[in-house]
């Protein structure tokens, strides 16, 4: 059985604890649905060797 | 001087006149004071007026005047900054309800380091909420375009493009988390530089996103951004990331222009079918003006720039969900619908994700350092249309197409240079047939600002983009 969007950001939102209005559950699934969708086109690059840097050095 | 032309200056030109006695400090204030009572109910670009403040400080610089100890490179100059930057004793609101009361005992290293220069905090201006966008119900007013007052002024330093396009301010500082302050500046008409990432403190910025926060200069001409970010920079023991590379006189650079520059004009954001094509043309009419000026332009390639939407907002919402989680947690009800529902959507993302994009960050800045070793300077439009209208920006989305189309693909254009912690500016680079304008962007190597104003100088010295007034400025 699959589970729907709304189902699966109520479910997330549980584990998170985080509260989201029930007549807002349709847009977080909306917005979430496409945030996901759009990081799983970089599921194809190649990022061995590369670490995460959160400020980069001033040279390199 | 007249002092119905005071708000026409540049604050280079306010400086000198001020400098010179041809015009008076109070004088100066009261004018911006009088077009700000006069226009902003229209417009919205200010949430607080600091009207008593501004003119006391105007009355203290004549004084300076009198006793010779004025001094400072934007002495007299009124700035309006975003409220996001902590003011001693002035409201700071954040652009929403949960700061209704806010009111920080302290400056941030911004606000001070503008005082140092002799600058007079004329106000605070309007944001979207927590410097985010899209938000629907704006708790002090939805700011107006000047050119066209159904079209957004962008976010999130929406006040400080409209403060600047109407003339309502001398200067500005808004903040360009991922286009904030160049995206505004895009479309209105008016100059913003998002700075290398550690070259200006965020010390008192209240954070959006931790690691791509940026104070950026915003103003009417480039000379103006030179002066203004020279007032800013530099190392702050308050901000641990703050570079201690020495700041330079960035104004003094200005008259270099472009001869034997190498500009690259980059093709995955030029060439995309889903530019404008009024915006299109205008960046190809910018390389000739660039190829007249004696630089040399060629094409170069990022191949990953198509995703960086993706990567931005993956980091920036999730990194945005985590500093505002303890609003999110305790006061949801007070956010707009847009800023709720944003911010929840984000804290969802699995860390996977997160570090997935975290490190595409780094491949992307690694091919925009492989580009910027063949040329100096990378071209390419701020935005891909021109200001849409306020209802397409805030109605809710319809599905996750919807989203991408309207939330993804423009932050491709921004969103790259935040991601590589890169310096990149937008200018007016011309208008659409309705008279709407177009940004031109212009990005570099790391501490490279004094390389892009320096072209972005001769490029508008070479050009009358700037000169033009928006409809709602007029008398």
């Amino acid at each position: 059985m699959t589970t729907s969007p709304e189902d699966r950001v109520r479910l997330l939102a549980r584990l998170a604890g985080i509260e989201i209005d029930e007549s807002e559950v349709p847009e977080v699934a909306n917005r979430f649905g496409s945030l996901i969708a759009e990081l799983d086109r970089l599921k194809d690059l190649d990022l061995s060797g590369i670490d995460p840097i959160v400020v980069f050095p001033e040279r390199e | 001087m007249t002092t119905e032309r005071i708000h026409l200056m540049s604050a280079s030109e306010t400086n000198a006149a001020v400098v010179n006695g041809d015009v008076s400090p109070v004088e100066v204030v009261q004018a911006y004071l009088d077009r700000i009572d006069r226009f902003d109910s229209g417009l919205n670009a200010y949430i607080t007026v600091c009207s008593e403040e501004a003119l006391a400080a105007a009355g203290h610089q004549e004084r300076q005047l009198d006793d010779g100890t004025a001094s400072g490179p934007l002495f007299g100059v009124p700035i309006a900054v975003k409220d996001q930057f902590w003011t001693e004793g002035i409201l700071t609101t954040n652009g929403s309800r949960v700061y209704r009361d806010f009111v920080p005992s302290e400056d941030a290293t911004v606000i001070s380091r503008l005082r140092d220069s002799g600058a007079i905090l004329l106000g605070k201006l309007n944001l979207s909420e927590l410097a985010m966008g899209g938000t629907q119900d704006p708790p002090w007013g939805i700011p107006r375009n000047p050119w066209d007052l159904e079209r957004t002024p962008g976010e999130s330093s929406a006040g400080s493009g409209v403060a600047l396009s109407a003339h309502l301010c001398a200067a500005s500082v808004g903040e360009d988390t991922g286009g904030s302050g160049r995206g505004p500046a895009s479309y209105c008409g008016v100059v913003g530089l998002r700075p290398t990432f550690t070259r200006v403190s965020r010390y008192g910025m209240t954070p959006m996103c931790w690691f791509m926060d940026a104070a950026a200069p915003m103003t009417k001409t480039v000379r103006d951004c030179a002066l203004v970010l020279r007032a800013i920079a530099g190392f702050d023991p308050k901000d641990p990331f703050t570079s201690e590379l020495p700041v330079p006189d960035y104004a003094a650079s200005l008259e270099s222009g472009v001869g034997g520059l190498r500009v690259g004009v980059i093709r995955e954001l030029q060439e995309s079918e889903d530019v404008h094509p009024e915006v299109r043309s205008a960046i190809e009419a910018s390389l000739e003006v660039f190829r007249q000026l004696g630089a040399t332009v060629q094409e170069v390639s990022i191949p990953l720039i198509s995703l960086a939407g993706a990567i931005f907002v993956g980091i920036a919402d999730t990194e945005g969900a985590g500093a505002r989680d303890d609003i999110l947690r305790t006061r949801p009800g007070e956010l707009d619908p847009a800023t709720r529902t944003r911010l929840q959507s984000a804290s969802l993302v699995p860390a996977k994700i997160y570090n997935r994009a975290a490190r595409a960050r780094v491949l992307l800045r690694r091919q925009f350092m492989e580009a910027l070793e063949n040329v100096d300077l990378l071209v390419s439009a701020t935005a891909p249309y021109p200001a849409p209208r306020h209802t397409d920006l805030t109605a809710s989305f319809q599905s996750a197409e919807d989203v991408r189309a309207r939330f993804f693909f423009r932050r491709a254009y921004t969103g790259c240079y935040a991601l590589t912690a890169l310096p990149a500016i937008s200018i007016p680079g011309g208008f659409t047939s309705d008279n709407l304008p177009i940004g031109l962007q212009l990005g570099a190597r790391p501490f490279a600002e004094g390389t892009i104003l320096q072209a972005a100088h001769a490029y508008e010295q070479a050009t009358e983009w700037h000169r033009r007034l928006a409809p709602a400025a007029q008398e």
